[in-house]
C-alpha cells in the first residue's frame, strides 16, 4: 500500500513536470531561446551544490534558491557578453554552459566524498531518478504548476505578442524587460524542479521536444500549446512508469525516448494527413 | 504650422559608431512625410531613436508637446519586414488584436467593440477573408496589409512605418496607399522610411532627406528631389530623371 501511494505521488509529480516543461518550453521555443534552456540547466548545477552545502540536506527550497542564484548569474553573464563582446549567441551559450557545469561537477564530486549530511541521490541530478522525488518536491511542484497556470491564463496572449513582435509591445509601453525576466525566472524554476526527474543532461530535451512534436501536426499557437502539454505529460507519465518497472533504466533517458517516439508518431500522422489533402 | 513631432538635438549611436548627430526637426500635423537617403544613412535609426528603441540616444523627442511615455497611445509603428519572423505560429486576427492590447489591465478580456475594430481594420485593408490564416501562409504584400490593419486598430494620431513597400506586390502597395491617404484626410501624421525615389515624388507631401546622419533637406518633394541635391547626396550612384 505504501509503495502504491508513493508511486501515485511520483506519477503526479512526473505529470506536473511534463506539463510545466512543455508550457515554458513552448515559450522558450517561440522566443528562440531553446538553447538558453540547455545553458541554464547546466549552469544551475553549482547553485544546487551550494544549496546543498548550506543546508547539508536535499531540502528543495535550499536547492531551488541556490539554483536560482547561479541561474541568474549565468543569465546576467550571458547578457553581459552579448552586450560587451562581438561573440555570437551560440558561442556565448557554449562558454557559459561548459564553465558552469565544470564548476558544478567538481562541487558534486566534492559533496559525494563528504561524510556529513544526507547526500544520497545528489548524483541523480545528472540523469534523473524517481527516487529523487520526495513529498516536499511534489508539494512545491503543485504550487509552481498552479502559479504558472494562473500566469499563462492571464498573460498568454501578451506572452505570444511579446515573442512575435517585442519592439511593437515596447512602443505600446509594455514592460518588455520584466516579461523577459519573468520568463527566465519561470524557466529556471521549471528546470530546477525538472532535473530531479530528468537530469541536467536531458532536461532541455523535455522543454523543446513536445513543442517540436506539436508543431508537426497543428498550426495555431493555442493548439501547439495544448498538444505540447499533452505530449509532455504523456511521455513523462509513461517514461516514469517504464523506468519504475525495475529494469534499472534511468528515468530521464526513458522519458526522452518516449517523447521521441511520440514525435515520430506525429511525423507519421503528418505524412498521412498530407497524403489525404 | 502645427507640429506633431518635435525632435531636438537628437543623436544616436550603435556602440562607437555615430549614426545620427544633432538633428532638429519639426514634423507638421496631417501630412504624409517620407524619410529618404542612401543606404546606411540613418533613416531607420531615426525612427527607432524617436521611439526610444535604441539605447544610445541623446536629445529630446516630443509627440504633440509631450514625451513618448505620455503619448504611447497616440503612436502606431509598422516595423521593417525583415525584422519579423514570418514562420511564427500566429493568425492574422491575432496579429491585428495586438493593436488593442493595453499595458496594465491584464485581467481584462477583449470586448465586443474591440473585436469589431479588428474586423473593421481587416476589412479596410482587404484581408478580412484571411483572418484565421497563419500569417506565414500569406504573400509579402498581404502580410504588410495585416500590419497596416494592426496600426489602424490602434487609432493612433501618428503612424511610423519602416520601409513598408519593400518587396511587396502592386495591388498591396495601392491598397496601403489608399489607406494612408484616408488617414491623412482624418488629420493623422504619417512618417515613412522609403527607399524608392521615383514613387517618393508621387506620394509624399514632404520629404526628409538624411545624409551622413544629418538633415540633407526637409521640404516639398520637388525641392528635395532636385537634380543637384540628389547627385550630391547619392554621389552619382543614381540616374536622375526630371
Amino acid at each position: 500500500m505504501m509503495i502504491g501511494s508513493y508511486f501515485t505521488l511520483v506519477m503526479i509529480g512526473a505529470g506536473l513536470i511534463g506539463m510545466i516543461c512543455a508550457q515554458i518550453g513552448f515559450f522558450a521555443y517561440l522566443n528562440k531561446r531553446s538553447l538558453v534552456g540547455d545553458a541554464l540547466a547546466h549552469s544551475i548545477l553549482p547553485g544546487v551544490v551550494a544549496g546543498f552545502l548550506c543546508s547539508l540536506s536535499r531540502n528543495p527550497i535550499y536547492l531551488m534558491l541556490g539554483a536560482m542564484f547561479s541561474g541568474m548569474l549565468a543569465t546576467l553573464w550571458m547578457e553581459y557578453l552579448e552586450r560587451k563582446t562581438r561573440l555570437k549567441t551560440d558561442a556565448i551559450i557554449a562558454l557559459t554552459m561548459s564553465s558552469f557545469s565544470a564548476l558544478g561537477l567538481c562541487g558534486l564530486s566534492f559533496i559525494q566524498k563528504l561524510e556529513a549530511g544526507d547526500h544520497a541521490g545528489l548524483g541523480d541530478f545528472l540523469f534523473g531518478s524517481i527516487a529523487a522525488m520526495q513529498l516536499p518536491d511534489i508539494q512545491l511542484l503543485v504550487g509552481v504548476a498552479l502559479l504558472m497556470g494562473l500566469l499563462f491564463w492571464f498573460f498568454y496572449h501578451r506572452f505570444i505578442a511579446m515573442a512575435f513582435n517585442k519592439e511593437f509591445m515596447e512602443i505600446k509601453g509594455f514592460p518588455v524587460k520584466w516579461y523577459g525576466l519573468l520568463m527566465n525566472l519561470m524557466l529556471m524554476i521549471t528546470i530546477t524542479l525538472g532535473i530531479q526527474l530528468l537530469g541536467i543532461v536531458l532536461i532541455s530535451a523535455m522543454l523543446i521536444l513536445p513543442v517540436v512534436a506539436a508543431r508537426f501536426i497543428v498550426q495555431s499557437n493555442t493548439w501547439i500549446f495544448r498538444v505540447s502539454m499533452l505530449v509532455g505529460v504523456t511521455s513523462a507519465l509513461s517514461g516514469t512508469y517504464i523506468s519504475s518497472l525495475g529494469s534499472g533504466l534511468p528515468t530521464g533517458p526513458v522519458i526522452i525516448l518516449t517523447t521521441i517516439l511520440l514525435l515520430g508518431l506525429m511525423l507519421i500522422v503528418k505524412r498521412l494527413m498530407n497524403r489525404h489533402v | 504650422m502645427e507640429t506633431s513631432i518635435c525632435v531636438k538635438k537628437l543623436s544616436a549611436a550603435y556602440g562607437s559608431n555615430q549614426i545620427l548627430s544633432d538633428l532638429d526637426i519639426q514634423f507638421p500635423v496631417g501630412e504624409i512625410i517620407g524619410i529618404i537617403g542612401p543606404n546606411g544613412c540613418g533613416k531607420s535609426t531615426l525612427l527607432k531613436a524617436m521611439l526610444g528603441l535604441i539605447p544610445d540616444v541623446k536629445g529630446e523627442v516630443q509627440f504633440f508637446g509631450r514625451p513618448i511615455d505620455a503619448q504611447r497611445e497616440a503612436i502606431a509603428y509598422v516595423p521593417q519586414r525583415e525584422t519579423v519572423d514570418w514562420d511564427f505560429p500566429i493568425s492574422v486576427r491575432e496579429v491585428v488584436e495586438m493593436g488593442v492590447f493595453k499595458p496594465g489591465k491584464w485581467w481584462r478580456k477583449k470586448t465586443t467593440a474591440e473585436s469589431e475594430r479588428v474586423q473593421n481594420a481587416l476589412q479596410k485593408v482587404g484581408m478580412w477573408d484571411f483572418a484565421d490564416k497563419p500569417i506565414g501562409d500569406l504573400s509579402g504584400g498581404q502580410q504588410q496589409r495585416v500590419f497596416v490593419a494592426r496600426a489602424l486598430v490602434q487609432q493612433a494620431d501618428i503612424l511610423l512605418m519602416d520601409e513598408p513597400f519593400v518587396g511587396i506586390d502592386v495591388v498591396s502597395q495601392d491598397q496601403i496607399w489608399q489607406n494612408l491617404h484616408e488617414l491623412r484626410e482624418q488629420g493623422k501624421t504619417i512618417l515613412i522610411v522609403h527607399h524608392d525615389l521615383q514613387s517618393a515624388r508621387k506620394h509624399f507631401d514632404r520629404l526628409l532627406m538624411i545624409h551622413h546622419g544629418q538633415i540633407g533637406a526637409f521640404d516639398k518633394p520637388e525641392v528635395v528631389l532636385s537634380k543637384e541635391l540628389l547627385q550630391r547626396v547619392y554621389s552619382g550612384f543614381i540616374i536622375v530623371q526630371e
